[in-house]
């Protein structure tokens, strides 16, 4: 068991998380990693609501995310662990939490940020962070969920922003 | 592996398994059936019957027909075919919702016939909330 997932979705807890993901991989936890959610009493709630009652979830802040994650807390349990940008799973991998891969699901469109694929547009931190990860032996993928098939992500990122 | 066929009035079913596919991906053997407003009642079952033939040559082995409203011209339709086959032959639940469809797309082929029925009748019931409520009791 374990973490089963690392993944990117600025959706967070959704329908895909859940149902596509979730249900496929057979899991009983999800570890949300975000300081702004961890800080937002009403989101905090959607989310541990979004969730079926027999799956556990969790909001934590990046930092005491990754002191749960190096404790191994997951072994006995099957995670989920969602991020709402690259940067954050970068930061984890800087506090040493070990990710070999990275599931890129939604980085929906804001002004500031450019689209590369379809659910996917990014900003220069984006980029960065993508990078990094990639240069560090972290398998970046896209995948929306299970049944489509993954993609590459990191040949496809602007060299210009 | 059970068979699925949408049937509700309009465009309704149809945008349902595309909703489905947006949340699961493509799922197999579920397919979608709409009472256009100038259809037959007759061309309804047949549509309906023909995608049951067509769910049946993809390997489906039972039927479960979700319909959108009791008492419509669809589960009126629908009811029909239930009279005319044997119980563990085809299903039909009513109120049909996007939660039931997902609960009955999912880990289909893991559940006797009857108690997949029995799963999604569960999931549509328990899909609705009252958001305020629940809030109310959770931020409490």
């Amino acid at each position: 068991m374990g973490v089963l997932l690392y993944r990117v979705d600025d959706r967070l807890i959704h329908g895909q998380v859940v149902v596509g993901w979730g249900r496929f991989l057979k899991i009983n936890s999800i570890l949300v990693c975000s300081e702004r959610v961890a800080d937002d009493e009403l989101a905090r709630t959607m989310m541990e609501m979004g969730a079926p009652a027999d799956v556990k979830v969790e909001v934590l802040r990046p930092k005491e995310a990754a002191a749960k994650l190096n404790r191994d807390a997951f072994a006995e349990r099957g995670a989920i662990v969602l991020f709402e940008t690259p940067a954050d799973a970068l930061y984890l991998l800087n506090m040493n939490v070990k990710i070999e891969k990275l599931n890129i699901g939604g980085m929906h469109f804001r002004p500031g940020k450019r689209q590369i694929m379809e659910s996917v547009s990014v900003d220069k931190e984006d980029c960065r962070a993508l990078h990094e990860l990639s240069a560090r032996n972290v398998k970046v993928y896209f995948q929306m969920v299970p049944q489509a098939r993954p993609v590459e992500i990191i040949s496809k990122l602007p060299c210009d922003l | 592996m059970t068979g699925i066929i949408i049937v509700a009035h309009g465009e309704l079913a149809g945008e349902l398994v595309n909703s489905v596919a947006m949340i699961m991906g493509r799922v197999p053997l579920l397919r979608a059936v709409g009472l256009g407003s100038d259809q037959s009642l007759d061309d309804l079952k047949r549509e309906i019957e023909e995608a049951w033939q067509e769910l049946e040559r993809g390997g489906a082995r039972q039927i479960l027909v979700l319909v959108d409203m009791f008492g419509g011209s669809c589960s009126n339709v629908a009811a029909r075919l239930v009279c005319d086959s044997e119980p563990g032959q085809i299903a039909v639940l009513t109120g049909v919702n996007l939660p039931m469809v997902l609960e009955a797309s999912i880990d289909r082929d893991l559940y006797q016939f009857k108690d997949l029925v029995d799963k999604v009748v569960k999931a549509g019931r328990k899909s609705i909330v009252d958001v305020r409520a629940v809030l109310a009791e959770k931020l409490r």
